[in-house]
């Protein structure tokens, strides 16, 4: 099953491998034997020779394949024996240790050397070994793979203070993690209620040492960090950027072998970017564009705070409005009209002119209804407003529009106070009557783009 | 003659001395070594490559191999047909599974059979897919991870009992974080297992908040300082209560959510992305990540379903 999981055209997969059989230590199947009691002798012979069959087959796939990895086997040019490729298999391992063969006693193999270690944590979690005092708060290691993480050399962080590394507003939560005990890190919640305790006299010694805490590091220069491009969510303070790390090591009860500094407990951790997990920044098409949140009645109840950048209205002003007082007078009723129709499941997406500040955006409007996948109950309808760049609207709306760019008064507005809050009509947005003229403005896509 | 041959092998495996030779049969030894030379063919073009690149490696004297200790995780690189080439003996610790064991099978035979197709399409999609999109801006494979949520087979959980209903038993859920190895058919997985609630119980950070939902996601509990960071302010003493947790977050980011309380069902835990938040009803947005257990009972009375958002402010 799923041999070719990645399309491989490079062996026929086909040999009858059975699942259960894989990697099963040998005793099971005589245990099994056992099981079958009074049938055990009648099935015996018959049993075992299936077994010895199914082994010698399994033996046979593996010593192909060894064969196929051994150079040496690959060029004789011929199906080599069994014994021959186990020898030459053992030439080619010996080969591959190479230079440390003069040591035979001592010396022992590893599937990853030292250096492919560091660097599969490297390429595989993004992540780079560090060594903190807990008392002063100075690195006293860090591992050179900080460069292809973080941008930034050795010497940036050797004998730093990590407060300095670190997003300002989680200086505390590392002190409690570089100080205190795992008590004080951590609190057993129970799923059942909710309610959390400290942890407990119950936990084990050793494991009391164990930390794990998420913190905003420092990053250098962005351009060179393939990593992060297009990345969020970074973070911005005092001029630099910092992206959220996963760190977990343990509290030692003195530094490292081979680290010089004074005897201290210590922090020995692999701080870790969580590459996977970080969503990939919008592409440039939906720059113009911000999201409503509306509710069943027609209300708007989120909208993203790109609202502001691009109509230059907050969304203060706007959270708690009917959705349709975002449109221009005279398509307020199309845009309330599709609302409904959506709700009765029509897909949606129309043109209209939305409000600006100042004036009014044609706007392209596309909205889903949002189900709640378990209760299928209707959640909201989240919309997006694609705002046309800046540069077309000047050719698109013509007429008495452009003669006459509406100041109607958003600003005059201000933000709803408590008092008005939710309770918004289109009667509280003052429909400019030079604007309610051209009500007959309708829109034909082709227009503008046949200019 | 040929039990010679075996002996010299033996050496030459990667294994400690006490076991190989005596306690490794014939079979797993040859398994063992092919494993072995696969993985020197690719790490050995590797460091070729890696030279000429833009990376920096100087020599790190410090670096030992029980670092491995510090993550809290394990790693997992597959060739391309999906057989395990290395696994890192940590596995031991959160799955207790053996190194030894799985080196040289297919990592499919040990992830629950409803969800290898999700393991699969991560494994296969992450070069082309994100190849077709950034071609053009130059984008390498290799920054692209993939991550999903599986069960993974372990000899470390407890079977199901009458107390709690187990998604599962026998299994464990992995957070893999997936990225295109050395070579390009190859894969390098980091292993981060959810943390397993013992009884009902589960060691969270102090710096988390926490939110309890019915199975539609619906709030029923929600601690002191998920209300100070949810709650909507104008109606200062609204009650985040009875909400559904999707009026929480980012509309751009419900997709994240939703397929959260798809798999939930099947898996038992969850870890969330990034996602964001919105802060107590306004424009603003904060990102969390989550871990989210569900959690069934069944009590003298009624069976009890519930799901528990642990997230942290990032």
């Amino acid at each position: 099953m799923a041999q070719d999981v990645f399309m491989d055209p490079w062996q026929s997969a086909n040999f009858p491998m059975e699942d259960e059989e894989m990697g099963m230590p040998p005793g099971k199947y005589a245990r099994m034997e056992d099981d079958m009691g009074e049938n055990k002798e009648r099935f015996a012979r018959e049993n075992h020779s299936e077994i010895e069959r199914r082994r010698r087959n399994k033996m046979t796939h593996y010593i192909n394949e060894l064969a196929e990895m051994v150079p040496q086997c690959a060029s004789l040019g011929r199906k080599p024996d069994k014994l021959t490729i186990l020898r030459m298999a053992v030439s080619h391992m010996k080969g591959i240790r190479g230079h440390s063969a003069q040591d035979e006693t001592s010396y022992k193999p590893s599937f990853l050397t030292d250096q492919e270690l560091k660097h599969l944590i490297l390429e595989a979690a993004n992540g780079f070994l560090f060594v903190v005092c807990c008392q002063t708060g100075k690195v006293l290691y860090v591992a050179d793979s900080i460069t292809p993480v973080l941008n930034l050399k050795q010497e940036d962080w050797l004998q730093r203070n990590l407060n300095d590394l670190i997003h300002p507003d989680d200086q505390d939560k590392i002190r409690d993690q570089l100080c205190g005990s795992e008590v004080s890190v951590n609190k057993v919640l129970d799923l059942k209620t909710g309610s959390v305790k400290r942890e407990g006299a119950s936990t084990r010694v050793h494991m009391s040492c164990r930390r794990g805490f998420i913190c905003r590091m420092r990053v250098g220069a962005l351009e060179p960090l393939h990593r992060l491009r297009n990345r969020r969510p970074l973070f911005q303070h005092g001029g630099h950027n910092y992206v959220v790390m996963h760190c977990t090591g343990y509290i030692k009860n003195a530094p490292p072998q081979g680290i010089n500094a004074p005897a201290s407990s210590c922090l020995v951790a692999i701080a870790r970017l969580q590459v996977a997990s970080m969503p990939v920044c919008a592409d440039p098409a939906s720059a113009n564009q911000f999201s409503v949140r509306v509710a069943e009645d027609g209300k708007m109840t989120f909208i993203d705070s790109k609202v502001g950048d691009l109509i230059g209205l907050s969304s203060d002003q706007l959270i708690g409005r009917y959705w349709w007082n975002l449109a221009h007078p005279s398509d307020e009723k199309t845009l309330q009209d599709s609302f409904i129709a959506l709700l009765s499941d029509q897909p949606m997406r129309i043109n209209i002119r939305i409000r600006t500040s100042t004036d009014y955006v044609p706007c392209t409007v596309s909205a889903y209804k949002f189900m709640n996948p378990y209760s299928e109950q209707f959640e909201y309808v989240v919309a997006t407003h694609q705002v046309s760049p800046q540069e077309d609207i000047h050719s698109w709306v013509t007429g008495p529009l452009d003669a006459q760019p509406q100041t109607s008064g958003f600003n005059e507005l201000g933000v709803p106070g408590a008092a008005d809050y939710g309770q918004s009509s289109s009667g509280g947005w003052r429909t400019d009557p030079q604007v309610a003229a051209p009500a007959q403005w309708t829109w034909d896509p082709m227009n503008g783009y046949n200019q | 003659m040929e039990n010679f041959e075996f002996s010299q092998l033996a050496k030459e495996l990667p294994l400690a001395r006490a076991i190989s030779g005596q306690h490794i049969d014939k079979t797993t030894m040859v398994r063992l070594a092919t494993a072995y030379i696969k993985l020197y063919n690719i790490f050995g073009q590797t460091r070729r490559a890696y030279t000429n690149a833009d990376y920096y490696y100087g020599s790190d004297s410090n670096w030992t191999n029980n670092h491995l200790d510090l993550l809290d995780g394990f790693f997992v690189i597959l060739d391309r047909r999906g057989d395990v080439l290395y696994i890192s003996e940590t596995i031991s610790i959160y799955l207790g599974l053996s190194q030894v064991e799985m080196t040289g099978n297919p990592m499919v035979d040990y992830i629950h059979e409803q969800d290898v197709n999700c393991f699969n399409s991560v494994c296969t999609n992450n070069p082309s897919r994100v190849f077709i999109l950034f071609k053009a801006l130059n984008y390498c494979d290799r920054y692209w991870p993939q991550m999903c949520n599986v069960r993974v087979k372990s000899s470390l959980t407890k079977r199901a009992n009458k107390d709690a209903v187990r998604a599962s038993p026998g299994y464990k859920v992995l957070r893999l974080e997936i990225t295109m190895g050395p070579n390009p058919n190859t894969r390098m997985i980091a292993c981060y297992p959810m943390p397993t609630p013992v009884l009902s119980t589960v060691t969270i950070s102090c710096n988390s908040f926490v939110i309890i939902t019915s199975i539609d996601l619906r709030i029923t509990y929600a601690d002191e300082k998920a209300h100070q960071l949810l709650r909507n302010d104008f109606y200062p003493d609204s009650n985040i209560k009875g909400l559904s947790f999707y009026t929480l977050i980012d509309v751009s980011d419900s997709d994240v959510i939703s397929k959260m309380h798809f798999d939930i069902f099947n898996l038992g835990a969850y870890k969330t992305p990034y996602y964001r938040m919105i802060l107590n009803q306004t424009s603003q947005t904060f990102y969390v990540e989550s871990n989210i257990f569900r959690h069934t009972s069944v009590s003298s009375k009624q069976f009890n379903d519930s799901i528990t958002f642990v997230s942290s402010i990032l």
